[in-house]
């Protein structure tokens, strides 16, 4: 184990991991209490197309990536308020159209890609200095904003209406619920990877939910198991030399089908 | 804050979705310490003028608490809805639930006052997702008492309670108005509630049909009026049956 602490390209994984889990944790409880998963996974997809274009331009990708969820965001957020087709509906056309054009553009782009292989299902030797750089700040931003905010989220994620009688704005929150949940859904594509980052969202909080007895108990308990699973599955995948993404999603999985036995025994 | 201050007023209110109006040109005024209960069938406006009130409908008219828009008087109303949409499996207790609602952090023995209030001292340490309709109702009248406010809003709240739990409820109501001063505006589909527990009635049927004392205003016209002539209506001597 600490061999592997020696090793540079651990060390980014684990400090990525580290600081993305938190953040993940905290947001996976808005999302399951507000039966949001899908919105997770849609703009993971969706953001390839910023992704693609930052490696077609030969350019850093995050940036475009970032800036690509949280215009998808807010398109479904005021899709859901003025379009005419439902919240779901709107999420299945945007998530789509942006894979879409993210494959179109990387296949644009000579010979193998492994950037696309990497992002769809994260590789631990892909993450750089620049991406430490750039997701520990952004991270540490997110979770003060989110425990600033935490009262105003939980009554919208509880009753809109509720919220708005207590004093709170419940449609400002929603909306940026929605982007700094795109932006932890890109942050966390360097790790996991397109595909699967929307379990490392909901596994841990849904793990935690199953054996909480509060709320506080819950919250503590999500950041912990996210933790354990990126750690985890981390070091797993450099140990078994298997794909870091599905490992890291595997390790949360076991974790939960834990808690379920522990549960019903 | 003064009994003036209290006063609930509507003037000339009207809701429109779409083009198509929920609620029509109601007009009335809610006197500080009333029990009024808003009767009317479903898709008569009811919930839509609540909402109007709370501010989560646009309206044209006025909504008056004294002498200033009800908008700018948060804080001042109190609200129990119909439904709770929380997901009855998030792992939350009472007093964490309530906690949510604090103005202050060291507002917490208000928790404790506003359960023993509503006869819920013992649900503290429950999760929300194990209390009955009966327990979950008295929640949320906690949660909307938790300051004390001057006028209480409740959307249908005995709907989901059993006939026990029902009457029970609707001692607790009167307990708060009778005991605090609270002024309760209450929707219910149920006309004995009416008769047993208002002070006055709104009969809503998008248009405001009658308002007035129950006995008063609540004829057979009235009813015919607001659910159709097929109502039958059964006179009784004895005290409501709740």
């Amino acid at each position: 184990m600490c061999e592997l602490l020696t090793l540079p390209f651990m060390q980014r994984a684990l400090i990525a991991g580290i600081a993305l889990a938190p953040l993940l944790a905290l947001l996976g409880q808005f999302v399951i209490m507000r039966r949001m998963a899908f919105f997770a996974d849609g703009i993971a997809h969706a953001s390839l197309a910023g992704v693609a274009v930052g490696v077609l331009a030969g350019i850093y990708p995050i940036p475009i990536a970032l800036l690509v969820a949280v215009i998808m965001a807010t398109m479904i957020y005021w899709l859901e308020r003025h379009g005419s087709v439902g919240s779901d509906a709107a999420i299945g056309v945007l998530f789509s159209a942006g894979m879409a054009i993210g494959v179109i553009l990387l296949s644009w782009t000579d010979g193998y890609q492994p950037e696309l292989v990497s992002f769809l299902f994260g590789n631990i030797l892909a993450v750089s200095w620049s991406d430490i750089a750039l997701i520990v700040p952004i991270a540490v931003a997110v979770v003060g904003l989110i425990i600033l905010k935490y009262r105003a989220l939980t009554l919208g994620a509880i009753d809109h209406d509720l919220a708005h009688v207590s004093g709170e704005q419940p449609d400002r929150m929603q909306l940026m619920l929605y982007i700094i949940l795109a932006v932890a859904v890109v942050l966390g594509i360097k790790v996991v990877g397109v595909i699967l980052v929307s379990a490392l969202l909901v596994v841990p909080a849904v793990t935690a939910k199953l054996v909480s007895r509060s709320f506080r108990e819950m919250t503590i308990l999500s950041i912990c198991i996210a933790l354990a699973t990126v750690i985890g599955g981390v070091v797993l995948s450099y140990v078994a030399n298997s794909p870091t993404g599905p490992t890291v999603v595997l390790v949360g999985t076991a974790i939960f089908g834990t808690a379920l036995v522990l549960r019903t025994k | 804050m003064t009994d003036e201050a209290m006063v609930l007023a509507l003037n000339d209110v009207t809701v429109s979705y779409h083009g198509m109006e929920a609620v029509r040109a109601v007009s009335f005024v809610v006197q500080p310490g009333e029990v009024a209960v808003v009767l009317g069938p479903n898709g008569s406006g009811k919930t839509t003028l609540f909402r109007a009130i709370l501010g989560l409908e646009s309206y044209t008219g006025s909504i008056t608490l004294g002498s200033q828009p009800v908008s700018r008087s948060c804080g001042s109303i109190g609200y129990v809805p119909q439904r709770f949409h929380l997901d009855r499996t998030v792992p939350m207790t009472v007093r964490e639930f309530l906690g949510l609602f604090l103005k202050q952090r060291q507002d917490h023995y208000l928790i404790t006052a506003a359960l023993e209030e509503v006869g819920g001292g013992s649900l503290e340490d429950k999760l929300l997702g194990t209390l009955s309709g009966g327990e979950l109702q008295r929640v949320q009248i906690a949660r909307a008492i938790l300051y004390m406010p001057p006028i209480l809003l409740m959307d249908e709240p005995t709907s989901g309670i059993d006939a026990a739990g029902t009457r029970g409820f609707y001692d607790l109501v009167e307990h708060i108005n009778t005991q605090h001063n609270v002024t309760v505006l209450m929707i219910s589909h149920e006309v004995n509630v009416a008769y047993a527990y208002a002070d006055s009635i709104i009969c809503l049927n998008r248009d405001l049909v009658c308002r007035g004392e129950p006995k008063t205003v609540l004829t057979k016209e009235v009813l015919k009026n607001l659910y159709g002539e097929n109502i039958s209506i059964t006179p009784h001597d004895h005290q409501p049956n709740v």
